[in-house]
């Protein structure tokens, strides 16, 4: 026996020399959150509705838990696991296990790079790109933690895809007038068979990237979404959409400035075979360029993008929406005594996952006009021609001041359902301002202003086809420094909607086949103030106060406000 | 800089010259939806007396002067049974409404019963009614592939349970007032629960071996392929808001005969009952997700879907969160079909 005391207490003393001898091979990683909400429901729309319960309260523990296994000096593993139990999963009925990530990546041949499992994917702007959802830029740093939980959920990663297959890379250097090539490919699995009538649909792109004289940059991109052969046993039905893009970039330095010239062009092509009733679709063009000017030594910086992208243009890694209107809420999901599907309202798509969407989709999702209706599908919206102007300037102590604008003047290449064409008008200004850099106080005090106008108007021909739909976004945020670390923060959220509009309806081939008229006369409000404590740059807890209220006065029967006292926590170790 | 503006001018001539506007439009024209509604012809049937047993279909015809969403139900005047059909076509000889007999909601149609058809429309107060005609015969029930009860012999041994802090609760193959979706019977769950009490309230199960009349203890499907078997069920609704029906099926995952609920594997598919009348409910067996419940049928020994284990189907009434109050649920004509929900 005393022997296995003595046995037990070396184990146990050599157990840390073990972990760190192991500490190459292996390391730890992981994430933690606690969220909870409280919240009640109130306004005209409870006069009228008996059957949604007046108030919620919803909340989860989750736990990430990851590993990088590192088994020889090339190779790499990690793997993340999600253990989530929801507030309404007692005594462990309601716990979730999922594995979250998975992949392995590594160097071969001292020269390629591979990854196999899960990726994050990200091309061009107009062959493979995670455009931002609606609402999400630009907000007070209230809303920080939320959007970011979102992003970390869904895997938005810096706007990239999160899919499953195998990517790989390799580089060449050459000394004279070519300095670098370098070719990435990648192939991910999209869609999965039914077996039945619907086949599995995989994604495959590359890029061939050259740079050329210190400054130059030369590329060309192709994504092709594809239907494999064979995969669904009673349907010969096929869908392919290529792109082939080229992009050009060089840096160049004109006395003080730095100067960037930039442009991309490339086309789509989008085909059925074996498929009942497919229509032809012709091939769809876009081409962009842009100048951008940078003089670090006067804070200044100025862009000018124009951009042409037809009506045909289609790219299902590029028009893919992040924001899915269709989803359905985790607060409230219903309303009224015929128990609708409660629209998205600004507080949903700050702050509900439920609404984020993680896969490409071959057709063009909805979208709502009030928050976005010149780029809903980013960059490679179709039917879209005309530019931008971006202009930004800080002040020498860059904590002090930052102001920046952007206007931008699109129109269709193509009339919806008529020869008259929209026209759209966007405005932005944002502001920056370090409140306690001008009377030079320690603790932060930091105020921030955003500004959105976007018009969109049509001079109809026949009458009915007339649109005049204005929308403007103003978010305001201060926060204040109490103690280190613990900050009071406050911030607002404007939105007013006027106007008609026609929404199109597509069937699965991306056709306009109806429309459906839409008219707003929306404001819809979110006011909250808290407290942030930050114990780390990674570990922080949230104590807030939210009220949003809806209000489409043409529907002031539907009226509502929902007031919530959300608390999380969130934590990366 | 020379250099500079002879890139930016090339870029410039390149967007500038690419700029376009082209006269064809995408889509359907908004004159042809948006514009004055008139209807230029009365809704009519094609045939005054079908006879859907001989495969008789009848066309409904009406013509309007745009495209806009219509719903055309199809009303049984003695059985109340109906079939839906909607649309936004303004021309129905594109696009016929052909009605085969069949129903969206039972009861059936029953044998010279007068129907009508009355169309309406989502933006317009108008109303429209066609001719009533009379069925000279009902279209015959299509087979189901399993039956797994049409609830139609109160002796049957089924295994009944309840919430036992409720005193209200109670299960019945009768129930007055309510016709049957098929035949005379049905089975109802009832129950009364209080704000606070657990959402479970009673249920009922029924092994495979019962259900078949034989001695084999796991229903018999012809495929593996949980894509390909559908179970399927008329279930009525008295529109109350607060009830929830959960159809499940327990797996004995080591076919010793004996389904352990704390080691082998429950699979489930719930819905809000909040509708009034009967309405056909289908899912396939992909469609399910492993209970829940600790200790009910939340650890699956094999850890997938097997349909050849399945050795009962339980239906449960349970709450809807944040509801009170008395809740039922009826249910009739059980069934599993091949490849495609029940098309009655």
């Amino acid at each position: 026996m005393k022997h296995f005391y003595t046995y037990l207490l070396l184990c146990l003393g050599l157990l840390p020399l073990a972990i760190k001898a192991q500490e190459k091979k292996i390391d730890f990683f992981g994430s933690g959150r606690f969220t909870f909400n409280n919240s009640s429901l109130s306004g005209s729309l409870i006069n009228k509705d008996t059957t949604t319960a007046r108030k919620q309260m919803t909340g989860a523990t989750l736990f990430d838990f990851g590993l990088h296994i590192r088994p020889s000096e090339n190779t790499e593993i990690k793997v993340t696991t999600r253990v989530q139990n929801d507030m309404t999963g007692f005594w462990g009925g309601g716990i979730i296990f999922n594995l979250r990530e998975l992949y392995l990546r590594g160097l071969m041949f001292n020269r390629i790079k591979y990854q196999v499992g899960d990726l994050n994917t990200k091309m061009t702007e107009y062959t493979l790109f995670n455009n931002q959802g609606e609402l999400s830029q630009n907000n007070p740093a209230a809303f920080n933690t939320f959007t970011e939980v979102i992003a970390y959920d869904k895997f938005y990663g810096q706007n990239s895809w999160r899919q499953q297959g195998a990517t790989a890379d390799i580089g060449f250097d050459f000394n004279k007038y070519v300095n670098h090539i370098h070719v990435t490919g990648l192939i991910t699995k999209n869609k999965q068979t039914d077996y039945f009538s619907s086949p599995d649909r995989l994604f495959a792109g590359s890029t061939i990237q050259a740079k050329m004289f210190n400054q130059l940059i030369i590329a060309y991109n192709y994504s092709n979404a594809f239907d494999v052969q064979k995969t669904a046993m009673f349907s010969n039905a096929l869908f392919s959409n290529t792109v082939n893009s080229f992009e050009v970039k060089e840096d160049l330095k004109v006395k003080n400035l730095k100067v960037v010239l930039g442009g991309e062009f490339g086309k789509s092509n989008v085909t059925y075979e074996n498929t009942t009733n497919a229509p032809l679709i012709n091939d769809g063009m876009f081409m962009d360029g842009a100048i951008n000017i940078d003089n670090k030594k006067k804070n200044w910086n100025i862009g000018v993008d124009l951009r042409s992208v037809e009506t045909n243009f289609r790219s299902i890694g590029a028009q893919s929406r992040r924001v899915d209107f269709g989803a359905v809420a985790s607060e409230y999901p219903y309303y009224t005594n015929r128990e609708s599907a409660r629209p998205a309202n600004m507080l949903s798509v700050l702050t509900d996952g439920n609404y984020y969407n993680m896969f490409l989709s071959p057709t063009l999702k909805d979208y709502n006009p009030a928050y976005e209706n010149m780029y809903p599908y980013g960059k490679a919206t179709p039917n879209r021609q005309g530019g931008d102007v971006k202009l930004a300037w800080n002040h020498s102590n860059k904590n002090l001041l930052k102001i920046s604008g952007n206007a931008s003047m699109y129109n269709e290449i193509t009339g919806q359902g008529t020869t008259a064409t929209r026209d759209f008008t966007n405005l932005e200004i944002l502001a920056d301002l370090g409140l306690n850099e001008i009377y030079k106080g320690k603790k932060k005090v930091h105020a921030g202003l955003f500004v959105k106008q976007q018009n969109t108007t049509r001079n109809g021909t026949e009458g009915i086809d007339k649109i005049d739909f204005k929308s403007t976004q103003i978010k305001v945020g201060v926060e204040y420094e109490i103690i280190p670390n613990l900050e009071i923060q406050l911030a607002g959220i404007i939105l007013n909607a006027k106007g008609n509009e026609f929404l199109a309806q597509r069937n699965s081939f991306n056709e306009i086949i109806f429309y459906k008229s839409y008219n707003a006369d929306l404001q819809e409000t979110i006011l909250l103030g808290g407290i942030n404590y930050q114990f780390s740059k990674y570990n922080c807890l949230k104590i807030q106060y939210q009220q949003a209220d809806w209000n489409n006065k043409l529907l002031a029967e539907n009226q509502y406000a929902i007031n919530r006292l959300a608390i999380i926590y969130n934590l990366f170790f | 800089m020379k250099k500079t503006l002879l890139y930016l001018g090339i870029i410039a001539i390149a967007i500038i010259s690419s700029c376009k506007k082209e006269t064809k439009i995408e889509g359907p024209e908004l004159v042809d939806i948006f514009g004055d509604f008139k209807i230029l012809e009365p809704l009519k049937a094609s045939i005054k007396s079908p006879n859907f047993a001989t495969g008789d279909i009848v066309i409904y015809n009406t013509k309007l002067s745009i495209r806009t969403n219509w719903t055309v139900e199809i009303i049984g005047l003695n059985s109340g049974a109906m079939k839906i059909f909607t649309g936004n076509d303004k021309d129905f000889s594109l696009n016929q409404i052909a009605w085969n007999g069949s129903i969206s909601f039972a009861p059936f149609f029953r044998k010279n019963e007068p129907v009508v058809a009355r169309m309406s429309f989502e933006n317009y107060p108008d109303t429209l009614y066609s001719d009533t005609i009379i069925i000279a015969a009902a279209r015959p029930t299509p087979l189901v592939d399993i039956l797994i009860d049409d609830f139609e012999s109160p002796q049957r041994a089924y295994n009944t349970f309840t919430e036992g802090q409720q005193s209200y609760n109670s299960t019945s193959v009768n129930y007055s007032g309510i016709s049957a979706a098929e035949k005379t019977r049905f089975f109802v769950m009832a129950g009364n629960h209080g704000p606070t009490a657990s959402l479970f309230i009673c249920g009922m199960a029924l092994s495979a071996k019962i259900s078949q009349g034989t001695a084999n203890n796991y229903f018999v499907f012809n495929t593996d392929n949980p894509k390909k078997v559908f179970f399927n069920a008329y279930v009525y609704g008295w529109g109350e808001k607060n009830a929830q029906l959960s159809v499940e099926f327990q797996e004995d995952d080591n076919l010793d005969g004996i389904y352990q609920p704390a080691e082998e594997g429950t699979y489930n598919y719930r819905m809000n009952v909040n509708w009034t009348g009967w309405k056909l409910v289908s899912f396939s067996y992909d469609e399910t997700s492993i209970s829940t419940s600790g200790g009910f049928g939340n650890t699956d020994r094999n850890g997938k879907k097997e349909l050849d284990r399945i050795i009962n189907a339980q239906f449960l009434l349970l709450a809807q969160a944040g509801t009170s109050g008395a809740t039922r649920v009826g249910i009739d004509f059980a069934s599993f079909t091949y490849s495609a929900p029940f098309q009655p």
